[in-house]
């Protein structure tokens, strides 16, 4: 197969943006140094501690000893901290190349706007205007993190760190010493949030910083969809990006997190997702993973209380040098609670997808089912390998695990080729619809964009 | 119109196909009878240029030569292999696929589908996903029907197929004659004859064309079935 393509998106889309920085914070990293990121942000006093705490554990932690390697990462010479220079680019300074292109994938004229850096104090502004209209009336809280340990203290303090705490892995512990922006969302008690909140609606161009820290609070028996990240590729000026992100579902409420990671493939995107689903509450991460030079990602449910439910659907599609390292872990520590995992790898040229499945039953969590599916298909010489990991102490549990692996079915591809279809649309047809399950919890507009993406990866394009 | 000459097909290297030489002319209806592993499956794959088989010889479609070309561009040179084990087409909805794949208008689609017993509910499943036998037979007509080809091999269509459909197809072949396109019917039983009178039947036994003959060779097979050959 041809994979000049690849070449062409790395070229074209994943371009550098100038940026000019007010403020930054290079390596190596010190106490003073994340002392000096606190005072420019102006944190509260219990913020500049948690930060002191991360950057100790940051220090004494070692890096994950399963996984990729990293020893790409170089944490002497990375920028901890960057100001993004106030001024926008304007729309016609874009590259004219670089907007048809973006046409051609298909973006929407926001988005396309925001990924060019651009454009989001005309447009977004309006939509996120007409947007927190609505959630003010209904006691919905959205902003930035920045904002909201300044505003909301006592709701953020009350949960922020103890689901992710900075003790859990270097990278969490990082991430709390320098996090910058994000998102904070706070759904009031049987408050159901009428459409799906989008980072986009957000004014910050931190949202999409390298070291972002989200929250999101859902009450007793409230409903919310937050989807994060575009389907169209993302430069990252760092080489790093390290997200922590805690969800609580309060007793009988449904949080719906999805992501589609997109990240230009020299990062190294490192992140921690974790929730926790209280009684009769559900939680889903649908997690799409498409960029990044080395991924390494597991989000986790906690299924703390009876009835708890988890759900977490995550497709990979990997290309030429990139190395996906991504999964799920399903913690049931209550009885009846429920949790299923459904992933889906596709793996072209020298691309690796692995995946990483955990479940734990811990005695106590009677009757609890767990399920768990795992499919890769194999373009080329690719790699794909499953790891699932299954510890249960509870004998009434129930569990059922599954896992394909396969190279395109010729049988299916000569099928739509006779039918006169041309063998990269033929593939792409075919890719479609092995992620299928995934694009179905999609909003629609993104699952048109993620269409695009598969044809763009299999060549279509062209 | 299509002429196989002197086809030899390999795969994994064992030999399928030995030396087969076979023309079926614009208007004709041409029928390859023969046993379970005789080779008809290969022989419709060869011609529609199957990259897994290892192909020898020529195959000529109105005396240009069509090797090396890819499976779709020689579907766009008219020639439709309706299959004999349809594979399911997971995540791409039959309507769907006909309709963008095929660029038909959805009148067309529906009323064709109406004939052949295919219902709205079918239509709006993926492709072939959970059909039948005879429900992937009678989508492979309806696309069969749709591309109107210059050429038709259908690969043991009848199996599976209720009388009202084998009847479609009996009459979808006279259309074709009429039309002056071939049909290449491949099958191992007669009865699809009843109908309609092939104008030549070639008998495949072992990877070899063993007879060639008129319909005559018909009542012959009736009588003795493929024994006679053996």
């Amino acid at each position: 197969m041809d994979f000049e393509f690849l070449k062409e998106r790395e070229r074209r889309y994943w371009f550098k943006s100038k940026e000019r920085s007010e403020f930054q914070v290079k390596g190596p990293l010190t106490k003073d140094k994340v002392l000096k990121i606190s005072k420019f942000k102006g944190d509260p006093d219990w913020v500049a501690k948690s930060r002191i705490k991360g950057f100790d554990f940051f220090k004494k932690l070692k890096m994950p000893k399963f996984g990729p390697d990293l020893s790409g990462v170089d944490f002497e010479d990375l920028i901890y901290y960057s100001k993004p220079s106030d001024k926008a680019r304007k729309w016609e300074d874009v590259p004219e190349d670089i907007k048809t292109t973006f046409e051609k994938l298909g973006i929407s004229g926001v988005e396309m706007k925001m990924l060019s850096g651009v454009g989001l104090q005309y447009d977004s502004e309006v939509i996120f205007e007409k947007a927190k209209k609505g959630l003010d009336k209904l006691g919905v809280i959205y902003m930035s993190m920045d904002e909201a340990v300044k505003k909301h203290p006592e709701l953020v303090r009350k949960y922020m760190g103890k689901i992710v705490p900075p003790t859990d892995n270097k990278f969490a512990a990082l991430n709390n010493a320098v996090w910058s922006g994000g998102t904070f969302i706070y759904v009031p008690k049987n408050v159901k949030v009428p459409f799906p909140l989008h980072t986009y609606f957000r004014i910050n161009l931190e949202g999409f910083g390298q070291f972002e820290r989200t929250l999101i609070i859902v009450e007793e028996g409230a409903e919310v969809t937050y989807v994060e990240g575009c389907t169209a590729p993302l430069y990252n000026k760092s080489t790093i990006h390290s997200a922590v992100v805690e969800l609580v579902a309060l007793p009988n409420s449904k949080l719906k997190y999805i992501t589609l990671q997109n990240w230009s493939n020299n990062v190294y995107n490192l992140v921690t997702k974790r929730a926790f689903a209280y009684s009769g509450a559900f939680v889903q991460w649908i997690d799409g993973n498409f960029g990044s030079k080395v991924t390494m990602k597991y989000p986790a449910i906690c299924l703390l209380e009876p009835n708890a439910r988890g759900e977490v659907v995550s497709i990979a599609l990997v290309s030429d040098g990139q190395n996906i390292d991504s999964g799920a872990r399903m913690i049931h520590r209550a009885p009846h609670t429920h949790s299923n995992m459904i992933s889906k790898t596709v793996s072209l040229g020298t691309g690796i997808a692995t995946f990483r499945g955990t479940v734990r039953i811990y005695s106590g969590a009677k009757f609890s089912k767990a399920n768990t599916e795992c499919d890769s298909l194999l373009i080329g010489d690719s790699v794909a390998n499953a790891i699932p990991k299954i510890e249960v102490m509870e004998d009434t549990a129930s569990l059922n695990h599954e896992a394909r692996m396969g190279n395109v079915d010729k049988e299916k591809l000569l099928y739509l080729m006779s039918r006169g279809i041309d063998e990269k649309t033929a593939m792409s047809m075919l890719v479609f619809g092995f992620v299928r399950d995934f694009v179905n919890e999609l909003p629609l507009e993104y699952a048109l964009e993620l269409q695009r993406l598969i044809e763009f990866d299999m060549g279509g394009h062209s | 119109m299509i002429r196989l000459k002197n086809l030899t097909v390999n795969i994994d290297g064992s030999r399928i196909l030995d030396d087969v030489n076979l023309i079926v002319e614009p208007g004709q209806i041409v029928a390859v009878m023969g046993p379970n592993g005789s080779g008809k499956s290969t022989l419709a794959k060869a011609i529609m240029g199957d990259p897994s088989l290892e192909i020898h010889g020529d195959i000529l479609l109105d005396g240009k030569s069509l090797n090396g070309m890819p499976t779709n561009e020689r579907a766009n040179q008219g020639i439709f292999l309706s299959f004999q084990n349809p594979p399911e087409i997971e995540g791409v909805k039959s309507e769907y696929f006909l309709a963008t794949s095929f660029n038909k208008e959805w009148d067309e689609i529906t009323e064709v589908s109406k004939k052949l017993g295919i219902t709205p509910e079918l239509l709006s499943k993926d492709l072939n996903v959970g059909f039948s036998g005879g429900e992937r037979k009678k989508m492979e007509m309806l696309q069969a029907i749709l591309k109107n080809p210059r050429l038709v091999i259908l690969d043991e269509i009848d199996s599976g197929l209720d009388i009202d459909a084998v009847k479609l197809v009996s009459k979808f072949m006279k259309t074709m004659r009429t039309q002056n396109q071939g049909v290449l019917i491949i099958t191992h039983q007669t009865s699809l004859f009843d109908n309609i009178r092939p104008d030549k039947v070639y008998i495949l036994s072992k990877g070899k064309i063993v007879e060639e003959g008129g319909p005559d060779l018909l009542s012959k097979l009736n009588d003795f079935g493929f024994e006679g050959w053996n």
